[in-house]
């Protein structure tokens, strides 16, 4: 069976001569995003879904409660496990828990919670690229949700660069472009960078600079989108409690 | 999950004066919502919801051999997890009893011959036929997990949609030939029948009720699951739970099962035929 456009052979083409890329998207545009924070009838103490295009994402957090097993691995602070399953990809989960367990362990105050530990779920319901910056924009929210103290929200996204043009928030067919691809997480407010990571080979620092600068803008697009719907949070909480009026 | 006595106590004395904590009847189901053709990227899929239970199933159409005795039928396996954002309790969720009793309660259910026609997933009799993966996610789990797996399971085996298939038969010692159809509008339903649903009663103290919460599955003493097809027969049961059951009256609460079981694979059929407006996930 041959399929146009996913040939090993020939080149693929990932950009337009107008400039658009396979979804008719222009290279700065993130896919459309949908969130939610705190999904009805659910029991945990805080949960997001998180949607960027096909690729939908469910986490959830548990905690901060007390530890009961005996494996004290940091005695003063808290214990943070992140659990992140994707049916469709088993072994990617070896290489993104531990980068998202210190991503977060870098924003939440974990210092005010000692002896207490800290259990954060992800499971991807579809795939479609930007699998890691998913995950962690959905994190970012369910913490919110969950009301745990961060100094501030983390928002990711990925940046590749296909045919020297720099191109935000990768689909899946882009994601197996060659080419280098960088997911990076950037502190809302600050803009300080907490996640950076590069999977090829970069031909310059320029580029590189090229690629974090895009990423920073795109971060800032999925933080306003982010925002905007944790302000429907707090709208709903309070008129639900009556601190606001009808 | 853990429960106090008192709890039990609580929920047990409900139960024999017909009273439940959510206001139901001991044998009524709570709102069933089921949806299909959730996701683009699998050849079929489902999510199920029921109170606070939410399950979601992928089916995974591929070509593989034949089986069977004539190497006449198809196979489908089942894969299930309770995914971690359940909440549930690590060390529980890992423990795979969890994941295994849900996994083949399924897989047996649909060995019965009835259960789906694997005759029309062989494509060259003895060479090729299709294999359908079914993977089960547990997205929630507030009682009544299996069930709600089986509604769902159905609702995506009916609404799996595989592309044309033409198998030419290989000369002596060579392989057979595959032609796919590219076209999205050939593709067509891969399986037509009556794929049968789980439906539970579970015992707590001396009464049975249908559709258990969590907090009622973790007080009950036993649970039947009873697979039912839309004629109302019994297809398999499987009982769980610590208790020992009473002979007497086990017949009326089977025909209760039944009788829901008729019930929800009607309600299915209708969102099936209607095509409905799905919800979507969460946002």
């Amino acid at each position: 069976m041959k399929r146009k456009g996913y040939g090993r052979g020939g080149r693929n083409e990932y950009i337009s001569l107008d400039g658009l890329r396979v979804d008719g998207r222009r290279p700065e545009e993130v896919r459309h995003i949908a969130c939610r924070i705190g999904t009805p009838g659910n029991s945990v103490d805080g949960n997001a879904y998180f949607e960027q295009g096909n690729t939908r994402v469910l986490a959830t957090v548990v905690g901060p409660r007390d530890r009961k097993s005996s494996t004290h691995r940091n005695e003063e602070g808290m214990d943070l496990k992140c659990n992140y399953s994707n049916r469709q990809d088993r072994r990617s989960a070896r290489e993104f828990e531990p980068l998202l367990e210190n991503m977060f362990r870098s924003v939440i105050l974990v210092d005010q919670y000692p002896k207490s530990r800290l259990d954060i779920s992800v499971e991807v319901i579809q795939a479609d690229g930007s699998l890691l910056c998913a995950a962690v924009n959905a994190i970012s929210l369910a913490l919110l949700h969950a009301g745990v103290p961060m100094k501030d929200m983390i928002c990711a996204a990925t940046v590749g660069m296909i045919d020297g043009m720099c191109v935000i928030d990768l689909n899946g067919y882009e994601s197996s472009a060659d080419g280098p691809v960088l997911q990076i997480g950037v502190l809302a407010q600050t803009g300080s960078i907490s996640l950076l990571d590069i999977s090829t080979r970069l031909s310059s620092t320029s580029q590189l600079q090229e690629m974090v600068s895009a990423g920073t803008e795109g971060c800032k697009g999925i933080y306003a989108v982010v925002r905007s719907e944790a302000h429907d949070l707090i709208i709903r909480l309070a008129s639900s409690r009556g601190v606001l009026g009808a | 999950m853990h429960i106090s006595s008192t709890e039990v106590d609580y929920i047990a004395l409900g139960a024999s004066s017909d009273f439940r904590a959510d206001g139901r009847h001991a044998f009524e189901f709570r709102d069933v919502i089921v949806e299909s053709h959730l996701v683009p990227s699998v050849s079929g899929s489902s999510r199920a919801q029921v109170g606070g239970t939410d399950v979601l199933v992928y089916v995974k159409a591929e070509l593989g051999p034949a089986q069977g005795k004539n190497g006449t039928e198809g196979v489908i396996t089942f894969t299930a997890h309770y995914s971690s954002v359940t909440g549930l309790d690590n060390e529980v969720r890992t423990s795979n009893m969890l994941n295994a009793e849900l996994e083949e309660s399924l897989n047996r259910l649909f060995s019965e011959k009835q259960a789906a026609n694997l005759e029309r997933l062989c494509l060259l009799e003895g060479r090729v036929a299709w294999t359908l993966l079914v993977d089960v996610t547990v997205l929630k789990a507030d009682g009544n997990v299996l069930d709600v797996a089986s509604f769902a399971v159905r609702n995506a085996l009916l609404s799996t949609l595989v592309p044309h298939v033409e198998v030419i038969r290989g000369e002596e010692g060579e392989a057979d030939e595959i032609e796919v159809d590219d076209e999205p509008a050939s593709r067509r339903l891969l399986l037509e029948g009556d794929p049968p649903v789980f439906i539970s009663v579970c015992l707590l103290g001396s009464k049975w009720m249908l559709d258990a919460s969590q907090d009622e599955e973790a007080s009950m003493t036993s649970k039947l699951s009873v697979g039912v097809n839309s004629s109302g027969k019994v297809c398999g049961i499987v009982k769980a739970g610590e208790g020992a059951l009473e002979w007497d009256g086990l017949g009326d609460t089977l025909k209760t099962a039944a009788n829901m079981g008729v019930k929800i694979i009607e309600g299915l059929r209708k969102v099936q035929a209607s095509r409905a407006e799905t919800v979507g996930f969460f946002a």
